[in-house]
């Protein structure tokens, strides 16, 4: 037991503290800056709750800081919490100071008096207000010790000073009209408390209609006591109907009556009679008409219909109507023909009020017969939002998702879409002012989608806010639906494939390193999918059902046949195989008995070889030099082996060659293209082969032959051959830094003083290989090295540092170069791997005194990947920022008004009119950060163009920001003056910018209306560039 | 109509003038009035510290120095020492480098939390330079980056539950990094150094890491003009992690050589790695409780959603180490306090504080 204890203390002791929960040992306080003079209160337990009365006997009346922290047992504090308060003069308050509307001139004083229950000071008094004017007024007051010590801070209380006096008077009027105002006596009612009117407002001179009655109090000295009263009222006609008055169309002037009859049910009066319209000419007209009173006082409002007067003459034989055209107002009218020509046709027609604006139109018809003859009709009416629109909804679940159908109604503001669950809660899961880029148009169906909550059951309507015909905001709700979300798993929509590729039927393939990745293209969306080391490949979310053909188009393998399977759900459980194929791979042989050309002065420029071919056959020749590179460790050892191994050769070069003379020479040059990539420790051997264009179809391939040896190592790319040195096993530092020189020359960097120095290196060691001194080795040591700026002493020193970084930019190089896949730097790429593959044949890098040439080669080398990055991001894909950003962007604006109600009129909108009702552009740039950047835009008329609007920009929102690539949206809102809101997006699949490596100069936004005014609805339809 | 609306030529007080004074039960009259507390929510820029607010500097021996600006501090404290920021914004210009080992501690990045002081907001970046090694930073809100090694390399810095805009390595022979617990929200540089631990954190883009672990994120962007979550993160330990990898192939997760990845969740499908964390049914719409659209701040809840529950220990910020949402500091601290605003008729302060210990 005891050792056991002694164990358990031990684990306490050595716990760390971070294990065991902290305990509070204390506080300490202090006032303003007195730390010194702190004080402790003893605290313990995790969570301690104190009060304590503090003596600020020391400090002075005024303002003062109580500062507190608190520390925990491991000695750690919390931060400082500082407060202010206030050291307030002691005493009691005695008196109530107080004055008006900041007139401290006139401050007066009232006297407390003793506390209800003994406690404290009450003021009860009524304060002097005979100053002050009828009206609203502020009274500040404040506690004053009897030492005449402020005690208390200011308080203010704002009060209404009315009229006084006794009510004498209800003053009135009619329509506004106050000063014909009339009055009325009031008489006390319920003890005074009230006032009542007796008499009645003679309204018998009024016209029958809506009238506003406004009244006030006015007391005995005729000061007002009350604020005014409006009510509406209507005015109603009074007696029996007796009469029908009539007339037509506007023609009030020459109105008639009918006497009319008791009704037979005894229910009122009925006119019938047979009106003399002999004068009214034949076509289309209104009947108005009215019924009045015996003592012809009105008693209903006016009530029109349309007739039709009918010609008094029959219609002339084989005339028939065959045209009409409609318009409304002053617009062009659209001819239509009458498709059934008759002499009596009947044309039903429906007039869409949608583009026209709220208020009076006039409706203009004319009708043309088969003679030539027409006639015109017209009718004013009112186009009037309808008071109580209505919306369908239509809703169901689909795909996880719910799917909503509904109607918009005209002055809509906002739609939301409403969810119910099963538990009662609703939910706004949908608004298409948040959601979503459309804007609707009236009447439209409106159909989207929304992300349920609710699972289950749930019931979904929509809430729309409109504003209606007196221009309050109104809700509607549409009917309900309820729904049973089935929210099915992605088993049973999605599909995968699981794939391997293989080579000849052979699982390996050493090209496949993770720096050559093959992709695997789908046919259905084109996607290309990368193929792993292994071989291996996968895709996921590929709708059940799909049809996909696989296949491998490489510049080295193909896919001989396609694979295509139909996506089921099982699918992703099979591994799928495709094969690929080398292209080229038709079989060769080697002719190697006679060689047809030879070559000489064999140079080699960066990636250009350079040589002279000479044609030894006795014909002459035609066909191609072929650079063809293979595998170290799949060359046996001669040309033969080359063809008939079964493993991948490479074809890096050619150039050919046209009707070359026995004996002639010829210069070609062979630029290398793509090199294959191995692994970090591949070695690659190049040959030079010719074939001869015989029209035999067949490949043969015979040895190209130099004339002076060379090299059978990478190096040999890059070596110019030195005929003196025949060191086939390792590259001589002559070939090196001669190729080094050639590479920098190519890349364009240093390329002043550093070939300089290296021609003068290279000067020096001519001499020294000459001589065969090598003492003379390091006479130039120093020399290389203070061109360079270099201390020998320090360059061990600087060597491990720079090996470790030379591995590091190799990686980099490597990283890069694989990344961006840019071709004409692949064998960049390999020289610096084998560069410094070879430089590890003379030992350990710190013993080679031209380490610092190959670093100040790697350090060139940066600079051109620098330019690799500057020259891939000038190409990438469009990066939205730079749009954002680019000033020289200019927006245009048109706008094209359409009318609805003909579907073939529109009309170009001024640029005038479109500036005029704009209130706010912005252009939002939301990127992957969430971050929300904006720009804003003024509106300006186009002086080239007065039909078009162009933006300028004014400024940009935050003013220091990071764009952030890539970016998620862009769009731009205009606000109009209506306090509607146009979005659409600037930037999505359909988006036509395209700048081919160009600044984008100008877009233009079409905006569509079909509505009257112009911002009340718009509908993008086109932008382009 | 009427109403008794005829006010007398005399106002009369009394009753609202009896609501707004009281005495005390010892029968000293005095005023006391109700006023409706504010609390000031600085905004995210604040640069100004109020006079009031004062930095205590804690040597290593527990002497402390009082500073009112986050220059003062840095440069008054002793190698060693720890600086509390209490609640409050605290602007710090660029030449104001960190030269010294020491340990600053807020209050707290959230602006809802426990402490009623609110947070601690260090407006610009802070500059961990030569003679820093073994600094920290934790609790605060940075509106810039944290920079490390401007000049020479710099080890053993500790950036832990604070709020920052990235962490910007300045030279690759730094080692020994350690960020847990972050929000991170925008671009990242780890300059190549080695023994990098980041762990436990919300953030975007890993970038260039030379070795290290990196376990328990959720990885939300790209960066650095890339799409890629891990750039050239080589030969490190990357497990446990949700990367959000919405719109990018795959190609995009990781670049890199010679790393160790396992059980790490891709949240829009797709596996990678060895051992790749499967969760059944789960979709970015319905496997954390609050999304909030990837936004890296305390809005978001990444906390998984009831029907994945037993995933959350898995991967992801709460497993591992785990994340501490509250995102206190390992110090105690106020959470409330009663400090009126003037002394009674006795010149007594009536205080009422509560205080806890660090959890």
């Amino acid at each position: 037991m005891k050792y056991f204890k002694g164990v358990f203390l031990l684990l306490l002791l050595v716990l760390p503290s971070q294990l065991c929960a902290q305990t509070l040992s204390r506080c300490e306080y202090w006032f303003d800056d007195d730390f010194a003079n702190r004080k402790n209160i003893s605290i313990s337990g995790t969570d301690a709750e104190f009060s304590r009365s503090i003596d600020t006997e020391s400090l002075d009346v005024g303002l003062h800081r109580f500062n507190i922290r608190v520390r925990q047992s491991d000695g750690k504090y919390s931060g400082v919490s500082t407060s202010t308060f206030q050291k307030v003069a002691s005493g009691e308050v005695k008196w109530l100071e107080y004055w008006f509307d900041g007139d401290r001139d006139n401050v007066k004083r009232m006297a407390g008096k003793e506390g209800y229950d003994g406690d404290g000071y009450k003021f009860v008094d009524e304060a002097d207000i005979s100053g002050l004017d009828v009206g609203m007024h502020n009274m500040f007051f404040r506690g004053v010790s009897d030492n005449g010590l402020v005690v208390t801070a200011v308080s203010v209380a704002p009060f209404q000073k009315y009229t006084s006096g006794v009510i004498k008077w209800l003053e009135y009027w009619i329509d506004g009209d106050i000063e014909n105002s009339q009055k009325l006596d009031a008489v006390a009612a319920n003890g005074g408390k009230e006032y009542r009117i007796v008499t009645d407002i003679d309204f018998s001179t009024l016209p029958v209609g809506q009238h506003r009655l406004s009244m006030r109090a006015v007391n005995e000295d005729g000061l007002v006591a009350t604020a005014v009263t409006t009510t509406p009222f209507i005015k109603q006609g009074s007696g029996e109907v007796q009469w029908l008055e009539y007339w037509i169309d506007g023609d009030k002037a020459h109105s008639k009556k009918v006497k009319g009859s008791p009704a037979s049910d005894g229910n009122g009066y009925t006119f019938v009679k047979n009106l003399d319209l002999s004068t009214v000419s034949p076509g289309h007209h209104r009947f108005y008409f009215r019924s009045m009173g015996a003592n012809a006082s009105l008693s209903t409002s006016v009530t029109s219909a349309p007739i039709i007067v009918k010609s008094r003459y029959d219609n002339p034989e084989g005339v028939t109507v065959d045209s009409y055209s409609f318009t409304v107002d002053d617009k062009e009218p659209i001819e239509r023909p009458v498709v059934n020509k008759k002499d009596i046709v009947n044309i039903p027609f429906s007039l869409r009020t949608q583009g026209l604006s709220m208020g009076e139109h006039t409706l203009k018809a004319k009708f043309t017969n088969s003679l030539g003859l027409s006639t015109s009709f017209e009718q004013a009416f009112t186009v009037v939002p309808p008071d109580n629109p209505s919306i369908n909804l239509e809703c169901w679940s689909y795909n996880t998702y719910v799917w909503v159908k509904y109607n918009s109604i005209p002055n809509d503001k906002q739609y939301e879409i409403i969810e119910r669950g099963s538990d009662g809660v609703e939910r706004v899961i949908g608004s298409w002012t948040a959601n979503r880029w459309i804007t609707t148009l009236y009447p439209d169906i409106i159909e989207n989608y929304c992300y349920p909550k609710a699972e289950g059951v749930a019931t979904y309507y929509i809430k729309a806010r409109y504003v209606d015909r007196n221009g309050f905001e109104d809700f509607v709700t549409s009917n309900e639906v309820t729904i049973n979300n089935i929210s099915p798993s992605n088993e049973d929509i999605y599909g995968g494939i699981v794939g391997q590729v293989k080579f000849n039927d052979n699982n390996n393939n050493s090209l496949l390193s993770p720096h050559k990745r093959l992709k695997v293209k789908f046919s259905d969306n084109g996607e290309e999918v990368s193929v792993q080391p292994n071989g291996t490949f996968h895709r996921d979310n590929i709708p059940l059902g799909t049809t996909v053909t696989m296949s491998i188009d490489d510049d080295d393998y193909y896919t001989y046949e396609s694979l295509t399977v139909v996506v089921d759900k099982k699918t992703r459980n099979n591994l799928l195989i495709i094969n690929a194929t080398v292209h080229d791979d038709v079989a060769v042989s080697v002719d190697n008995e006679d060689y047809d050309l030879t070559a000489n002065n064999f140079t080699i420029d960066g990636r250009v070889f350079d040589m002279d071919v000479k044609n030894l056959t006795d014909d002459v020749w035609t066909g191609i030099v072929d650079v063809i590179a293979i595998k170290k460790k799949d060359f046996r050892g001669n040309i033969e082996d080359l063809f008939n191994s079964a493993r991948p050769y490479y074809n890096v070069g050619y150039s050919y060659i046209e009707n070359l003379q026995r004996n002639n020479y010829k210069h070609i040059t062979i630029e290398v293209g793509a090199l294959p990539i191995g692994k970090n420790d591949e070695e690659f051997i190049f040959f030079f082969m010719t074939q001869k264009d015989d029209q035999s179809n067949t490949k043969q391939y015979k040895q190209l032959v130099f004339e002076s040896s060379y090299i059978h190592n990478p190096m040999a790319l890059f070596m110019s051959p030195d005929p003196e040195i025949d060191d086939v096993e390792y590259p001589s530092l002559n070939d090196f830094i001669y190729g080094i020189y050639k590479i920098m020359k190519e890349l364009d960097t240093w390329q002043g003083p550093f070939c300089k120095a290296i021609k003068k290196i290279n000067d020096k060691w001519e001499k020294f290989m000459e001589d065969g001194d090598l003492e003379q080795f390091e006479s130039f040591i120093p020399e290389i090295f203070i061109i360079f700026n270099k201390d020998i002493k320090n360059i061990y020193k600087d060597l491990s540092k720079d090996t470790k970084s030379v591995r590091e930019f190799y990686g980099r190089i490597k990283d890069i170069s694989d990344m961006h896949h840019n071709k004409p730097f692949d064998n960049f790429l390999l020289v610096c791997k084998n560069i410094f593959k070879d430089f590890g044949k003379y030992g350990p890098l710190k013993d080679n005194p031209f380490a610092q040439i190959y670093l100040l080669y790697l350090d060139a080398a940066e600079e051109a990947v620098n330019k690799i990055n500057a020259y891939q991001s000038t190409w990438t894909d469009i990066q939205l920022g730079d749009i954002f950003s680019n000033d020289n962007i200019t927006f245009k604006i048109e706008a094209i008004r359409n009318y609805g109600w003909f579907n073939l009129y529109s009309e170009s909108v001024s640029g005038a009119e479109i500036v005029e009702r704009i209130d706010d552009i912005q252009i939002f740039l939301e990127n992957t950060k969430d971050q929300q950047l904006v720009a804003s835009y003024t509106a300006r008329v186009n002086e080239e163009n007065s039909n078009e609007v162009v933006l300028r920009r004014e400024r940009l929102l935050p003013s220091t920001y990071d764009i952030g690539y890539p970016s998620n949206r862009f769009w731009m809102e205009i606000t109009w003056n209506s306090g509607r809101v146009s979005r659409f997006p600037l930037y999505d699949n359909y988006t036509k910018w395209d700048r081919n490596g160009q600044d984008v100069n100008a877009i233009t936004l079409k905006l569509k209306t079909t509505t009257y005014p112009l911002d009340h609805k718009i509908e993008i339809i086109e932008y382009y560039e | 109509m009427m109403q008794d609306g005829i006010i007398a030529k005399w106002l009369t007080l009394s009753l609202f003038l009896y609501l707004l004074l009281r005495a005390t039960r010892d029968n000293l009259s005095r005023i006391s009035m109700k006023r409706q507390v504010i609390t000031l929510l600085l905004a995210i820029l604040a640069l100004t510290a109020t006079q009031a607010q004062q930095i205590s500097v804690v040597t290593s021996s527990g002497a402390t120095n009082l500073y009112s600006t986050l220059q003062e501090a840095i440069e008054g404290a002793a190698a060693g020492s720890v600086i509390y920021l209490p609640g409050g914004g605290f602007p710090i210009a660029d030449e104001v480098k960190i030269t010294k080992k020491v340990t600053i501690i807020g209050i707290g990045h959230k602006t809802r939390n426990e402490n009623v002081d609110g947070n601690t907001i260090i407006g610009g970046n802070l500059w961990f330079n030569q003679g820093s090694s073994g600094s920290a930073v934790m609790g605060c809100y940075i509106s810039g980056n944290v920079n490390i090694g401007e000049d020479e390399k710099v080890d053993n810095i500790l950036v832990k539950l604070c709020n920052l805009n990235g962490i910007q390595v300045h030279n690759s022979e730094c080692k020994g990094l350690v960020v847990n617990q972050n929000y991170i929200r925008g671009d990242n540089n780890y300059g190549n150094a080695t023994d990098v631990t980041i762990s436990n954190n919300i953030t975007s883009q890993i970038f260039q890491v030379a070795s290290g672990t990196i376990k328990n994120n959720i990885i939300c962007y790209g960066g650095n003009g890339n799409y890629h979550r891990l750039l050239y993160v080589n030969r490190s330990i990357i497990n446990n992690n949700i990367i959000n990898n919405e719109g990018i192939s795959y190609d995009y997760i990781h670049y890199g050589s010679d790393c160790q990845t396992s059980h790490n969740y891709l949240v829009n499908g797709g596996s990678w790695g060895d051992d790749p964390v499967i969760i059944e049914g789960a979709t970015v719409n319905n496997l954390f409780e609050n999304l909030n659209g990837w936004a890296v701040n305390p809005m978001s809840n990444f906390h998984f959603t009831d029907d994945y529950e037993q995933y959350e220990t898995q991967v992801g910020i709460y497993a591992g180490t785990g994340f501490d949402d509250k995102q206190l500091p390992p110090t105690p601290y106020i959470v409330a306090k009663v400090i009126p605003e003037n002394t009674d008729a006795e010149g007594k302060l009536n205080i009422k504080v509560r205080v806890k210990a660090a959890e």
